[in-house]
């Protein structure tokens, strides 16, 4: 009786799905998700009630949440008209985009999440968001699954994290180069946030949005209403060429405008921290921003530390982190 | 004269008259603008220890004395001559004042 009791708890225990850790980070360009399998990036834009024609795969969804219309996520759906969710707040596009990057792998799961913001008061909303069952169909698969945990971070500590074995003993300026915003960090030796705050006016959007001033790029770009997509310079930033433009030009275009960038970078740095910049040990450079600076001003990398795949950083940092804990 | 430190926050240093010419001209071999920033450099090289870099060929350490001040004020240029003949570089200031110090005319 005991063998098969046994027997019968250990045949449970194989076949029960485990608890799963994820780390999820809504960003207002992309959503951002780290697990055990690995990263997923899905560009933060959809399109209601796609075509037939509509080619999804895991970085451009085809997602149906709870009985709505199916949203198309990605890159290839924010070249084209799409709902940004840059217009909206996170805390209102949480559950919605979490959805979005549920894996096959999820269904039948409970998952504890790791959630970050920028916002220190937005994070209990940003819990209340998340929490709760999913029904989702995604590309196809039906997923169920139920949030049953929500550890809400601050947006940059997972950065912090992943430079960690990089850092010189003593404080830290982290900045994380997001989207629509910049968050400024200044972190202890303990790795606890002391000061600083979040920064719209070192958003990437501005310099997307300058290179959409530019002559040459709103003459190539812009449709007949004079407007420029912004996705889609956002996206060309990190690929060779944009629509007509040639290589060589548009890598002038985003050096001139990254420079222009720099230097406002600089001088907001100058009148707001200058004190703190003449003690901190360590400078962090992260998010996506960091990612195209760096490669267009190779020598920010005398001063800056910035982490292996800084686009990521901070979702990858958050659920090591997490992990070092257990 | 008074000169405000900006490497320490809480430092404001007042000199004599002497001392100042001599800091004035120290500045004229160092192209700095301001005292504080000369100041500034010299406390980075050599530490707090503002005795032992102004002490001997430079200042005379009797000459001056330490108030508290709230003041701050901004980073110094790069390879700038110390005292001592050698030039200091980025490599001698902390990443941030190297940062505001980078040029990213194109």
């Amino acid at each position: 009786m005991t063998l098969t009791a046994q027997s019968i708890n250990l045949s449970t225990l194989a076949n029960a799905k485990h608890t799963r850790l994820v780390s999820f980070e809504n960003s207002n360009s992309f959503l951002k998700r780290h697990d055990s399998e690995g990263s997923l990036v899905i560009a933060a834009g959809h399109r209601e009630n796609p075509s037939v024609h509509a080619h999804s795969d895991d970085e451009n969804p085809i997602v149906i949440l709870e009985g709505q219309r199916p949203r198309w996520y990605g890159a290839r759906v924010c070249q084209g008209d799409h709902v940004s969710n840059s217009h909206r707040s996170k805390i209102e596009t949480a559950r919605e985009s979490f959805a979005a990057c549920l894996r096959p792998s999820d269904d039948g799961r409970d998952l504890i999440v790791i959630a970050s913001h920028w916002d220190k008061p937005a994070l209990e909303a940003l819990k209340v968001a998340l929490q709760g069952q999913y029904k989702v169909i995604r590309n196809g698969t039906k997923i169920q699954c139920a949030v049953t945990q929500v550890i809400p971070t601050m947006e940059g500590l997972g950065s912090f994290h992943s430079a960690k074995n990089q850092l010189k003993d003593g404080s830290t300026l982290l900045i994380e180069l997001g989207y629509g915003t910049a968050e400024i960090w200044f972190i202890d030796e303990s790795g606890q946030i002391v000061d600083g705050a979040p920064v719209t006016r070192l958003g990437v959007i501005n310099l997307v949005k300058a290179i959409a001033d530019d002559p040459t790029v709103r003459g190539l770009t812009q449709d007949n209403s004079g407007t420029v997509n912004l996705s889609a310079i956002s996206q060309a930033l990190q690929q060779d060429t944009l629509g007509k433009i040639s290589v060589a030009n548009w890598q002038a275009i985003k050096t001139k405008y990254a420079s222009e960038f720099l230097k406002d970078f600089q001088g907001y740095l100058r009148t707001q921290h200058a004190n703190h910049l003449q003690s901190v040990s360590n400078l962090v450079l992260t998010g996506g921003g960091a990612a195209l600076l760096s490669s267009l001003h190779p020598k920010l990398s005398q001063v800056f530390i910035v982490p292996h795949h800084p686009q990521t950083a901070s979702v990858r940092g958050a659920y090591e982190r997490q992990m070092s804990n257990v | 004269m008074s000169v405000r430190c900006p490497m320490s926050k809480t430092l404001q240093i007042t000199v004599t008259d002497e001392v100042a010419q001599q800091i004035k001209a120290l500045m004229a071999i160092t192209g700095h603008e301001r005292p504080g920033a000369l100041i500034n450099v010299l406390v980075r090289r050599y530490g707090q220890d503002l005795a032992r870099c102004i002490s001997g060929d430079v200042l005379p350490t009797q000459d001056m004395r330490v108030q508290p001040s709230p003041v701050v004020s901004l980073p110094t240029p790069v390879n700038v001559p110390s005292p001592h003949g050698d030039v200091l570089s980025t490599q001698d200031m902390t990443p941030g004042t190297a940062f505001l110090a980078m040029d990213f005319e194109t």
